[in-house]
């Protein structure tokens, strides 16, 4: 199974992997699951039993401009230099507790998305453009 | 004696909640100054929260802290509903009991297997005991993940939740949400069990100590929601009167407040309401407490890990009490009539009593807020801790193995502090 998991809270730009699951809805085969979770932590690891291939989508502030796609994969956010969330164990921590367990799915992708801040409600037109390329990137999961 | 100066600075303690640092200044081989500095978000929000309408209360407080904050939003409720001289029912009572017991579910469970449990079973890491201990690691994130479903459950969603409102509920659960819910308490309640008999068989320092405990106490059921405040050494007051009881104080080393009860420390958390509540528990808690060979009411502070397992048990039996026979109340809330005056709340939050005190005018909007949290009450008792446990751990031990016994010592109590990643900046200074 594949299962695309968007990261997020709902605070202004934090929500664009949210956004993301919603774009994608309804465009994917049926052996696509979609998920948007909130700060899971490391209860992240619960989404991943039986998953072939994971793709994670979170918001990331790395200084880059924003609205740019960072693609990582897990071995580069071991280096400490990324870390996506801010809660409970961070994402790079998860990841390596779902390795030790022996969850983790063969194949993980992680898409940062760059933001600028989570000051408004809303969602900023640049995280609403950046959102809607990804799912573009995305559409052909399960194909 | 060779006289030698240490300093040492440990950037990391990560598995705890919050930020702080431990000071140890030890002279021919005693302890001159201990000094736990411990950053503490609540005493900003008091003042934030002046001049807000009382119906913003629960969302302003709820973000204090991400792991508990059910206890945040449960005890401002209780205290704005006391200022307002209004009882929101017995469905709303029995909501917000299930309410918190996701709460205690999901910060107990990963307390106790991912932040906890690594000290005493020898590893750094939840991530190198997961190599060792999969089951055991795999049960903690499964009953994290169904604390943070029953939070849902009410709260609509399980970080800052949003579905209590002051009076009630803003909606009720479906009967169907309530039987698939039922299902998967039920599902737990074996890993519980197992993870009961776990913790108690978990190796365990033999520490003895002499502390006053102190939890809220309820007519019938384990303190949560609800309850007057009660201790070991007699005290047995309404919750109105904790000002005439405990004082909180500022010392120059510290951000937060430490707080005494008639001029000493005391504990707050599971082990104090367990030892003050073992005639609370429910039938089949009681049964599993029996069948371990830990003895209740307990001095080993070290036993606060198997109260939290213990509590998880209570938390999912107690869900599925009050959920079972689940109907549609006529109304999820009582309306609110603001008028002046001042109103307490206290719950048990899953780290200890949590206070709160509002005054309000007759617009209800808030004139002055005091929150005591669990972790500045439990400050003093964690120093007058790593005082005496140090000591009898051996001062003339590598400052490396003064680190880890502190940082499992402090870690014991939970302390949540804030949102932040990283705890401890350990300085030793040695002469």
């Amino acid at each position: 199974m594949i299962r695309v998991i968007g990261l997020g809270s709902p605070f202004g730009d934090d929500r664009v992997g949210w956004r993301v699951i919603q774009l994608l809805s309804g465009r994917l085969p049926e052996t696509v699951d979609l998920v948007a979770l909130d700060r899971p932590g490391s209860a992240l690891v619960n989404w991943m039993d039986g998953v072939e291939r994971l793709v994670l989508i979170d918001a990331v502030r790395s200084g880059a401009t924003p609205g740019e796609l960072i693609r990582l994969d897990p071995a580069e956010l071991d280096s400490g230099g990324a870390r996506l969330t801010s809660h409970d164990l961070a994402l790079a921590e998860t990841l390596r507790l779902a390795a030790a367990l022996g969850s983790l799915p063969p194949l993980v992708d992680i898409y940062g998305v760059e933001i600028h801040g989570c000051t408004d409600q809303h969602l900023s037109d640049v995280a609403e453009v950046a959102a809607t390329r990804l799912a573009s990137i995305l559409a052909g999961l399960g194909r | 004696m060779t006289e030698r100066s240490v300093s040492i600075h440990v950037p990391a303690m990560t598995r705890v909640e919050g930020e702080g640092s431990l000071r140890i200044r030890i002279e021919n081989d005693r302890i001159e100054d201990l000094a736990l500095d411990i950053f503490e978000p609540p005493r900003y929000f008091e003042k934030f929260l002046e001049g807000r309408r009382y119906h913003e209360v629960l969302d302003i407080t709820a973000r204090i802290c991400g792991i508990c904050p059910v206890a945040y939003q449960m005890s401002a409720a209780q205290a704005l509903e006391n200022a307002f001289g209004i009882d929101p029912g017995r469905w709303v009572r029995d909501m917000r009991r299930v309410f918190y017991c996701g709460e205690w579910l999901q910060s107990h469970a990963l307390h106790v297997h991912l932040l906890a449990a690594p000290d005493f079973l020898g590893f750094d890491s939840v991530v190198g005991m997961a190599e060792e201990h999969p089951q055991a690691v795999r049960r903690g994130l499964r009953l994290q993940g169904l604390g943070n479903e029953l939070i849902r459950l009410l709260g609509g969603r399980s970080v800052h939740p949003v579905g209590a409102r002051v009076g009630g509920f803003f909606r009720a659960p479906t009967q169907a949400e309530v039987d698939a819910m039922l299902v998967k308490l039920r599902a737990a309640l074996p890993q519980a069990e197992e993870l009961v008999a776990w913790a108690a068989a978990l190796p365990m320092p033999v520490d003895r100590q002499e502390f006053v405990n102190v939890a809220l106490r309820h007519a019938k059921d384990y303190p949560l929601a609800e309850g007057r405040i009660v201790s070991d050494g007699g005290l047995d007051i309404p919750i109105e009167e904790v000002e005439q009881h405990f004082v909180e104080e500022h010392r120059p080393q510290s951000t937060a407040l430490f707080a005494t009860l008639h001029g000493k420390p005391y504990l707050v958390g599971p082990l104090a309401r367990l030892n003050l509540n073992l005639d609370r528990l429910p039938a089949s808690s009681h049964a599993l407490l029996e069948q371990s060979h830990i003895r209740f009411p307990s001095d080993n502070m070290f036993h606060s890990l198997f109260a939290r397992a213990l509590e998880i048990h209570i938390a999912i039996v107690e869900a599925i009490r009050l959920l079972d026979g689940y109907q549609l109340p006529e109304r999820t809330h009582v309306e609110c009539e603001p008028h002046a005056g001042v109103g307490f709340g206290a719950t048990e939050a899953p780290r200890g009593i949590l206070w709160h005190r509002y005054e309000v005018d007759d617009e209800g909007i808030v004139r002055s807020a005091r929150i005591v949290p669990p972790t500045s009450q439990n400050q003093a008792r964690i120093e007058a801790d790593l005082h005496r446990s140090l000591l009898n751990f051996g001062l003339d031990r590598p400052d490396e193995e003064l680190r880890l016994r502190a940082e499992t010592v402090i870690r014991n109590y939970d302390p949540c502090i804030s949102c932040a990643t990283h705890f401890l900046k350990l300085k030793t200074d040695r002469r």
